[in-house]
């Protein structure tokens, strides 16, 4: 079963002008910005609005890009950050690689409750803070930071206490409290990018990608700690709409809405958990579609569908399927070298069928 | 004698339309399809909860006791495209293929129905993605003789006769996930009736119901649900229905049976989902060309629900029937009959 | 807490029931947030990857916090918390918009803070290390073929080149290049971020699991203080400065 990306509807019925249990996060941020509560770092330079949840529109930054990193990719699947500078290179796009920022510490705080609010917030905060006095747009590679952030913007602009108690402690680095207008994955980027992406696209390449059927996997993080700030509403599009439009023919599978198994501790602690969530999502995906790759957006899925394919021999499954992020699919169509600027070769499931499908040399 | 405007021809805009031409008035009616019955109509319905008395025995007199009054003059595939003035002078432009026109009226009646949830926006329960994933609005028309399977229950997908059907209660009703917190009031006597419908046509059948609460207030419908699992063997479990997928080429549904509290998997042939109530297009096109108010789920709003029910929050517009919010046929007749008393004595003044 | 955050329904059920670690969850703001009465309806469960699992489930978790039922919340403190895999999908799908995933969130807060969390939390020293002393969560160097077998035979050669590999892709990219961390922090900002711990009172929390853990980042700290204090001093002067 194939499906067209416009054609997944995944708005509410809130279009049809009711007022029912709208949240607008935007609004209440501008009041507290009048009442002097918080700061708003405001996007600069050009931006695209894309739609989310009730119709509310979303400003994706186009230009002068933070890049906040995620240490997963980082330690375990550099090709990503890379490919994120690449696609950057590419079309002229202008960002910041700091060495003055942290790891949001969320993976920690979600695996083992250490850390408390306080500090999580904290963290963030100051993150956001490096962006906004460095005069960039602060953008997300992580899924896991993503879904941390939108949670930290949520519980600071609703609990007075947290954001004193945050206030206080950005007071003690010299620093204030600015939450940034948008909180953007990289991923939502990409997406708004794709026209541009496509443009120019090496037609070699993009040749080559239209020879490939995929199916797309979302971090939890991504679209279910907090639901209604992604690109498309309460179900995400942009990693297959980026890869549609790139001439991937997408393909649907009934489970794509299951947690693929990482779990935070389990992939650490508890692996039996983690390949067995991983099993029944990589069945579903073999009888229903057997694609040429699993397209992922979030670090913690991508490390997951990746290394846990080898072991299901275990258990008597064969699986073989290339684990491509958003980002390294965009770098790859604007011509990157698949090693040595997509990097990968740092993925444990092998890649090679997939490139020479697509006619991509590699050595 | 001054003349009412009755917008939509559906059983509770029918019923105030020939209450109306009785007491002496004249009516227009306005309804924007080309027949009259609404829902009922239109998705062919066939027989009706709790009685199974067949859906055309109600509404048949309704539709006739307006089209052969001489005091009501039926405009199909009409809309009303703006009213101005005040009660009891209003003005309405009517709008159809042939032209417009500008009439007169003393009072409105707004009688414009519900719509049915549409399920894709729930996505879990991959309606439009499954073929076999169906409404309950869709098994209506199919059980009819006259609908487009010849009153046969058939899977969409390749023509069979269903072997295991599950029905799904509460979808896109009391789910604050969708922005719809209220109940239906009707999905749980709709979705017993056609339980009972299937089995009496397909004995061999098995018909699962996965529900919260079997909310069986009305007339008659407790003990039709009785009747349900006493005569007729179908399985009520309890658990809302979470997922729908594929398992071996097969639809496959995830729940929860919380009574012995363990998540369960159950592969079936059939999804019937019983898909509530939600405000049209229709009724909020009417509310912002009259200006009259909304609820927080764009249903209409009377002016005090205890007080007066039939009453807009503008005067001389009445409100009557589904716009209000879920409601069955048996209230939506007297409500057409309350709203009619209501204009006429608003008239009289 | 003002006035308007008040949920009506768990506000009720707070002052009559439960024992201390009920009342030490309900102290959690996200409580608040995370219940709206349940309907007890199974969409989380069926839902729920951990409930496929384990003898887990998150309609028992927000069922026992409405309740106030001490039994069997200590039964998830003392272990079933930790089988959640925090992936949301209860919250996303449920009904009342309930939040199982934050419940048990603050759960293991707590669990932590009380000192019931050292089984749950062996084998997570270095990662916390890792945490404390470089601003970052993982290494390419934890990535050891012997932690992780299960990951085949790929993983042992990667492990072996990843530096000439590394080298390789971020070329041009100052900080990226390392294995011993995600990426080069500088020590002015890892000093933050240990501050942020200690003013938080996080890092006393800490202690409760790992009291080695303290002394190291103390001692960390306390080696680079002075210097760091001197420009955490200049950017509040400067602060202050752009503030007029
Ligand atoms: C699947 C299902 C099965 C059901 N089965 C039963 C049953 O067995 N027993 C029972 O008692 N109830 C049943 N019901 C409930 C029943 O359908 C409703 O009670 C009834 O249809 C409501 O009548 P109404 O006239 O208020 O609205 P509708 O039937 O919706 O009629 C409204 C009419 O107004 C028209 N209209 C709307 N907007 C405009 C506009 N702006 N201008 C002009 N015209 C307009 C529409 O075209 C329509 O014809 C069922 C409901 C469902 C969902
Ligand atoms: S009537 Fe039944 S199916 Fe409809 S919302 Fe109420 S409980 Fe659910
Ligand atoms: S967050 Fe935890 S409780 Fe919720 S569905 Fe995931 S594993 Fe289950
Ligand atoms: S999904 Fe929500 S309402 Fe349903 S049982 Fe779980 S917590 Fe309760």
């Amino acid at each position: 079963m194939s499906y067209e990306i416009n054609d997944v509807k995944t708005g509410i019925n809130h279009a049809k002008g009711m007022n029912y249990h709208v949240h607008d996060i935007r609004a209440e941020m501008k009041k507290l910005e009048e009442e002097g509560e918080i700061k708003i770092g405001r996007i600069i330079g050009p931006y695209k609005e894309e739609e989310v949840m009730y119709g509310i529109k979303k400003k994706i930054p186009l230009d002068m890009h933070y890049q906040h990193k995620s240490c997963g990719q980082c330690a375990n699947l550099p090709g990503v950050p890379r490919s994120n500078f690449y696609y950057r290179d590419k079309l002229g796009i202008k960002y910041y690689n700091d060495m003055q920022q942290t790891s949001c510490t969320a993976w920690n705080y979600h695996a083992s409750g250490l850390g408390n609010l306080v500090q999580l917030a904290s963290v963030a905060a100051r993150n956001w803070h490096r962006a906004y006095e460095e005069g960039y747009n602060f953008t997300i590679h992580c899924v896991t930071s993503f879904g941390n952030y939108l949670e930290m913007r949520h519980l600071l602009v609703s609990n007075k206490e947290l954001r004193d108690a945050v206030k206080k402690v950005l007071a003690s680095l010299g620093r204030e409290l600015v939450i940034p207008e948008e909180i953007v994955h990289d991923s939502e980027i990409a997406y708004a990018l794709r026209d541009k992406i496509f443009e120019a696209a090496d037609p070699k390449r993009i040749e080559g990608i239209k020879r490939l059927r995929a199916v797309e996997h979302y971090g939890c993080h991504f679209f279910k700690q907090v639901s209604d700030d992604i690109i498309g509403g309460k179900r995400p599009i942009v990693v297959g709409g980026l890869a549609s439009h790139l001439g991937v023919q997408m393909e649907e599978y009934s489970k794509w809405f299951m947690c693929c198994g990482f779990g935070f501790r389990h992939i650490l602690v508890n692996r039996e958990f983690t390949r067995s969530a991983q099993n029944i999502k990589l069945k579903a995906i073999k009888e229903e579609v057997d694609p040429d790759m699993i397209l992922v957006n979030c670090t913690g899925c991508g490390t997951t569908f990746d290394k846990t394919q080898w072991i299901q021999k275990a258990v008597g499954e064969d699986y073989h399927y290339p684990v491509i992020f958003y980002s390294q699919l965009a770098a790859l169509a604007l011509g990157a070298h698949p090693f040595k600027e997509a990097g990968l070769d740092f993925h444990v499931t092998p890649v090679e069928p997939l490139l020479d499908k697509m006619g991509i040399a590699y050595n | 004698m001054k003349t009412v405007l009755v917008i939509g021809g559906g059983v509770t805009g029918l019923k105030a339309s020939s209450e109306l031409a009785e007491m002496g008035y004249n009516v227009t009616l306005v309804e924007k399809e080309d027949y009259l019955g609404g829902q009922v109509a239109k998705h062919k319905y066939y027989k009706l909860a709790p009685d199974l008395r067949l859906a055309g025995e109600v509404i048949d007199p309704v539709i006739k006791a307006v089209e052969n009054n001489s005091n009501i003059k039926v405009y199909k595939h009409s809309h009303v495209a703006a009213v101005s003035g005040n009660a009891p002078e209003f003005k309405a432009k009517i709008k159809n293929s042939k032209g417009e026109s500008e009439e007169n009226f003393g009072a409105i009646v707004v009688a414009t129905g519900f719509e049915h949830f549409d399920p894709t926006v729930k996505q879990e329960y991959g309606y439009g993605r499954f073929k076999d994933v169906v409404t309950n609005a869709e098994v209506e028309e199919m059980l009819n003789p006259g609908g487009p399977t010849n009153g046969e229950l058939k899977r969409p997908s390749d023509g069979e006769t269903p072997k295991k059907i599950a029905i799904f209660q509460c979808v896109g009703s009391r789910d604050r996930q969708v922005g719809n917190p209220y109940c239906c009031r009707v999905g749980c006597v709709v979705s017993t009736k056609q339980a009972i419908e299937i089995k009496e046509k397909y004995p061999d059948s098995e018909v699962y119901v996965y529900y919260m609460d079997m909310r069986m207030f009305g007339r008659g419908w407790e003990e039709l649900y009785g009747k349900a699992m006493e005569e007729y063997e179908i399985i009520f479990t309890r658990g809302r229905g979470a997922e729908v997928t594929l398992k071996n080429q097969q639809l496959s549904l995830r729940a929860e049976e919380t009574i012995m509290d363990r998540p369960i998997q159950h592969s079936v042939d059939m999804i019937i989902l019983a898909a509530g109530m939600a405000a049209g297009e229709g009724t909020i096109e009417a509310a912002n060309v009259l200006g009259i108010k909304q609820n927080d789920y764009g249903f209409l709003e009377p002016k005090d629900d205890f007080v007066s029910p039939n009453e807009s929050s503008k005067p001389g517009i009445f409100i009557a029937g589904a716009d209000k919010g879920p409601m069955d046929i048996e209230n939506c007749i007297v409500e057409g009959a309350a709203v009619a008393a209501k204009v006429a004595s608003s008239l009289k003044n | 807490m003002s006035e308007e955050n008040k949920n009506p329904v768990t506000e009720k059920i707070e002052s009559a029931k439960g024992g201390h670690f009920y009342k030490e969850i309900m102290k959690d703001f996200r409580i608040k947030e995370s219940l709206h009465g349940c309907l007890n309806c199974g969409t989380c469960v069926a839902n729920c990857p951990a409930a496929a699992f384990y003898d887990y489930s998150p309609r028992e978790v927000c069922q026992m916090m409405i309740e106030g039922d001490e039994e069997t919340i200590e039964e998830y403190m003392k272990g079933k918390i930790w089988n959640c895999a925090q992936c949301y999908s209860c919250k996303y799908r449920c009904p009342k918009e309930n939040s199982a995933a934050d419940i048990v969130m603050a759960m293991r807060e707590i669990a932590v803070r009380e000192g019931l969390a050292e089984e749950a939390l062996a084998g997570y020293t270095r990662i916390a290390k890792l945490v404390l002393t470089r601003g970052n969560q993982l290494a390419p160097d934890m990535l050891s073929p012997d932690a992780f077998p299960d990951w085949g035979p790929r993983m042992i050669e990667l492990s072996s080149k990843k530096m000439e590999m590394r080298e390789e892709l971020f070329k041009g990219f100052p900080g990226m290049n390392v294995v011993d961390r995600a990426w080069a922090a500088e020590d002015y900002t890892i000093f933050e971020m240990q501050k942020i711990w200690e003013e938080s009172g996080a890092l006393e929390k800490v202690g409760t699991v790992f009291p080695f853990l303290v002394d190291i980042v103390q001692d960390d700290m306390d080696d680079k203080r002075d210097e760091m204090e001197v420009k955490i001093n200049e950017k509040k002067a400067k602060l202050e400065a752009s503030k007029k």
